[in-house]
Order: C-alpha cells, then structure tokens, then sequence
C-alpha cells in the first residue's frame, strides 16, 4: 500500500472522510468530498511533495477516482524517475 | 455589425475567416470551419423537426465540440436553453420541460449526460453526431446545411439561463436579441478587442459571462480557448503556451492560482485584460493578480443575469476601498438606477438595495409567478430588484456591501440557501435542515445542520449531488437533536453561520504551508 506522506496529504482533501475511519485503495474520491478544485491543489501538493509532474495525459478525473488508482499513477512516475 | 449573437460570429468570421475561433483540447477550429459546422447541425435540427420549437436545449460542455453545437442553436434562430451536461439529470429534466425545448443539440461528449435525461424519462428528439444515445436520433446532414444564420427579430428570446430559486425550483430568465445588442455595444466602445487576441473561456456555457467570452472574442475576429481544470495547476505556462491576452473568471480563481503558485509577478505576462465576475473582488486578489498580470487592465464586473450578463465595470487601480472590496463601479450608460431602503420604499440616501432599469432588463421571468417582488414600476419604468445592497462611491460608481437576503454565491454560482435547505430535507433520515454559508478564501462554502438521524457526509453528499449543482453542494454536515432559535424563535441562522465556521477543518490544509514557503 502506500506511504504514510500519501495518506497525509490526500486526508485533508476528503471532507467526508472522519479521521477514524480508515481510507482504502478502492475508496471513491468523489464520494468523500474530493471536488474539481480540490483535485487541482491536491495535484500541485503531490507534485511538490514527491518532486514529479503529472504527464497532460495523466489529469483525468479517472486518475482521482480512487486512492488506489491515484497511488498507483504516482508510485509508477516515482519509479520512473528513479530509473 | 449586426446586433444578435449570430450576427457577432458573422463579424468575427469577416475579419479573420482563417484564424483560430477556438483551441480547445489541442483541436484548432478557425471561424470558416466553426461556421460550416454550425450550419450542419442547425441545418439538420431545422429539417428533421415537424415545426418550429418554442426552444432547443444546447447540452454542451467546454469541449472541443460544444462551441459549435451552441453555435449551431443561434443559428437555427430558435431561443437557445445552454444546459450543463454535469448537472443532475433531474434538475436538468425540469429546465427543459420549464423552457419548452422541442428538441437538443448535444456535444460529442454529451454521451453520459443523454444516457442519464433518458433513464429519468425525458424523450426528446436529439443530434448528437457520434449516434447511439438513446433519444430518438436527428441525423447529422450535410445536404441540409443551412446557407446563412437564421434570421431573428430584435424582440425575440436569444437565450434562456435559469437561476436558483428560493421555493427550490429554478427560476428561467429570458434573454432577447435587444439585451444582448445593448450589451456588446457597450462592449465595442469600453474595450479594444481583435483578431490578435487570446480570450479565456473559464465559465460554463449555462453561466452567462461565458457569453461575454465568447461574442467578445468572436466579435473581434480573436480566438477562445477553454481553460480546463487541471490547467489551473500549472497557469502561468498554460496562459504562456497559448498566448493568452484576455481572461475572464470568478476571484475564486486568483486564490487557487496562488495556492498552485502560480501568481509570482509577471507570471501572467502576455495578459492585455484581466476581469472578474461572480462574485465580490478582494483588494490583496486584485493587487496581487495585478502584479502577475502587469500588462494588463484589471476590471471588476458586476451584474445579474435578469440584467444581461454584466450591468456595471469599475477599472482598477491601486488603493483602499472599504470592506478591502474592489468597488463593482457605474452601472452601463442607458440605464436607470434606484436605491431602496429596508422597508422597500424609493430612498435618496447613499446606500440601498440597487434597483435598474433599462435596456439590458430582462422582459421578465419565464414563468411570469417569479415576477412577484422582483420587478418595481417606479416613475413610469420597470426596475429590477437585485437584492444587492450598494453604497453610492465618490466616483458616480458603487460599492458592494452584500446580500440582503438568504442568496449566496459558491464560486461564482448564484444560490438560494433555501433550495438548499429543501434538497437536504429530501436525505432519507434527515428531518430538518438548515444551510449556511461560511467565508473561506473570497467565496463561500456551505454547510448544513440538520435533525432527525444522523447521516453520513458521504451519503448526504451523494444524495445532494443528485439534485443540486456539483460546486454547490455542502461541504459540511452537522447533526444535531435540535435547531437553535433565536429570540424571535426562528432558526438562529447566524449562530450556526459562526458554529459551523468554527467547526470547519481547511481543505487541502498542507497548502497553507505551501503559501507560506513561497
């Protein structure tokens, strides 16, 4: 699964996500509240966090559909970057 | 030039016939091929109905196709109703039925959004050019092509935009020819437009400044390019790479582009002209859009939609104003202004609720029942009540003080709370509900208090994403066992304004810090 720092940062973006409850990789987005703006900062957060750039291609609404989809998208552009 | 909106595309399409009308999506369209597109769907709408209807549905999105899908309803010389494929198919449903609309011009992504009218019932005869949606099909045919735009009469209805209502039923508000000529005339003089120009298109083609964007940009001979979502993260280089020199957006987008970082000085450089609409314009967004954009006029434009887009300008320049609000300035040359005071009676005083009348009114809301305490007959002219309290400003211009009813606006869309409270109080469990709005960043956010059983905010939200505008829906839900009353015995709407502002946990928080880092 993912890194603690992911978790971190998406949690704020998802209102409808109470803090105790756990957020899973098929957790929708959308349904906790994840809104066109919110995927716009969360993008820019991510990119500067992780030090990576989202292909053109890559910011689909598909890409935030879930958490799990989302990290996949950033796991497989860190490990680009790291070969 | 020829004063309707078609009449507009026509000026455009002399000056410049193969220059860009539109970049969207990497798709290039110059105003010859806009044209002939338009006059293929409308030509095709046109020859496939039995008669004339009161109204076509434009369903279109910001794609590559949507322009000439709005296009092609001016062309077919029928009152156009632009209606937002992303809207909940029932509210959608009650707009097409409120407006009459015989038939609809769907953009090519317009697929989910037929698929989902038809599941809530709606049977109406549609083109879409890509085929296999549901609706009963108008073909595309080139052998119907239209020749020319048709014809209009300065009276009749060009477009049809609805607004929210307090009763929780959207409000129709008809638009003529006459309107909108009145308007862009104004325009022609204020601004200096042409074919080399680069105009944004941030608003939705059912928000009515989407208009200014476009029969601006097409009046002139210069291109329109959709700014999508994500291109707000990196803004500086979209507004670069496409040589944008005009935008237009609500002051929501100057708080995101800042927390993107994308506001350093001289960030916005190739920008001429820079407005904003929709809702109030701070100071601090207003100098600091002005220092990114240095080449640029900044104005804040006001107004509306019963008058016609934008009813007043103020051009901006370094300075305090009161409340730290950039004043919405002089209401457009042609028309009337009257000020009421909180009983509703005509005052003379500085401050009041701003009344206009003149050409850019409305004739009057589509369901006449609307009308009620709008509209004001005073001196032998009608006024528009536009429930905005204004303070008269040294200029001739006015300054924005605020609401003077329950009506809000969520980044640039205009809402009645109650309608809110009415789509809540439908949550399954849910007994009472009372909306509220809570100041973050320029704009609002809305939240909601209710009784009855506790709910999930992702259940409540779903639910709400049902039957109300995505960007409307709350963005807080609180469950309580009762609804304080105030000594009137009211719902005590301002004590839960200031609870539910407390209780509100930033979105996105890690920006604050990003803001701070820069």
């Amino acid at each position: 699964m993912w890194d603690d720092r992911f978790e971190h940062i998406l949690r704020p973006f998802l209102p409808f996500l109470p803090p105790q409850e756990e957020l899973t990789p098929e957790s929708d987005l959308k349904d906790l509240g994840l809104d066109s703006l919110g995927t716009v900062q969360l993008l820019g957060t991510l990119e500067e966090d992780y030090q990576v750039r989202f292909r053109d291609s890559a910011l689909t609404m598909d890409t935030f559909r879930t958490a799990g989809v989302l990290w996949d998208t950033l796991r497989g552009m860190l490990q680009s970057t790291a070969g | 030039m020829d004063g309707t909106l078609s009449g507009r595309f026509a000026c455009g399409l002399a000056l410049a016939p193969d220059r860009p009308a539109l970049h969207a999506d990497g798709v290039d369209l110059t105003y010859r091929e806009l044209h002939e597109l338009a006059l293929v769907r409308a030509g095709s709408l046109l020859a496939r109905l039995p008669g004339r209807p009161p109204a076509v549905g434009v369903l279109a999105g910001k794609g590559p196709t949507a322009y000439a899908t709005l296009l092609a309803g001016l062309y077919s010389g029928v009152t156009v109703v632009p209606l937002q494929p992303a809207f909940p198919a029932a509210r959608t449903r009650r707009m097409i039925e409120a407006a009459g609309v015989g038939a609809l011009l769907a953009d090519d992504d317009a697929l989910p959004a037929l698929t989902a009218l038809y599941e809530d019932g709606l049977r109406l005869p549609t083109l879409f050019a890509p085929g296999g949606q549901p609706m009963p099909a108008l073909a595309l045919d080139p052998d119907s092509a239209l020749k020319a735009p048709q014809p209009t009469r300065p009276g009749d209805i060009a477009y049809v935009l609805f607004t929210s209502g307090s009763t929780g039923r959207p409000k129709g508000v008809p638009v003529t020819h006459a309107n909108t000529a009145h308007y862009f005339g104004l325009l022609d003089e204020r601004y200096d437009f042409g074919p080399h120009d680069v105009f944004s298109q941030t608003f939705d083609l059912n928000f009515d400044c989407a208009m200014f964007d476009l029969f601006c940009a097409w009046g002139a001979g210069a291109a329109v390019v959709p700014v999508p979502a994500r291109a707000y993260a990196r803004l500086p280089e979209f507004v670069a790479e496409r040589g944008m020199t005009v935008w237009f957006s609500t002051p929501s987008a100057i708080t995101l582009v800042r927390r993107t970082g994308g506001l350093a000085p001289g960030a916005l450089g190739s920008l001429r002209w820079s407005f904003f609409a929709g809702e109030a314009l701070g100071c601090k967004d207003a100098e600091d859009w002005a220092a990114a954009a240095p080449g640029a006029a900044l104005e804040n434009l006001y107004g509306p939609t019963e008058l016609t887009i934008t009813i007043t300008a103020h051009r901006w320049t370094p300075g305090r104003h009161p409340n730290d609000m950039v004043p919405i300035g002089a209401v457009h040359p042609g028309h009337d202004t009257l000020l009421l005071d909180p009983s509703g009676a005509p005052s003379t005083g500085e401050e009041g609720e701003l009344c206009v009348a003149g050409p850019q009114l409305t004739p009057g809301y589509l369901d006449p029942a609307d009308d009620a305490g709008r509209f004001l007959e005073h001196d032998g002219r009608r006024y528009y009540r536009t429930g905005d309290r204004v303070r008269r400003a040294d200029d001739g211009g006015w300054h924005y003080l605020g609401r003077k009813d329950a009506q809000v606006q969520v980044h640039g869309i205009r809402v009645e709370l109650a309608e809110v409270d009415a789509a809540a109080r439908t949550c399954p469990g849910v007994e009472d509900a009372v909306t509220v709005a809570v100041p973050v960043d320029g704009t609002v956010e809305l939240a909601v208090f209710h009784t009855g059983a506790p709910v999930p905010p992702a259940r409540f939200a779903r639910h709400l994403r049902a039957l109300l505008p995505a960007a409307v829906v709350p963005r807080a839900y609180h469950h309580l066992d009762a609804l304080p009353l105030n000594a009137n015995r009211k719902t005590d709407r301002r004590k839960l304004a200031s609870r539910a502002a407390a209780m509100r946990q930033p979105a996105g928080g890690t920006h604050e810090r990003r803001q701070e880092s820069q």
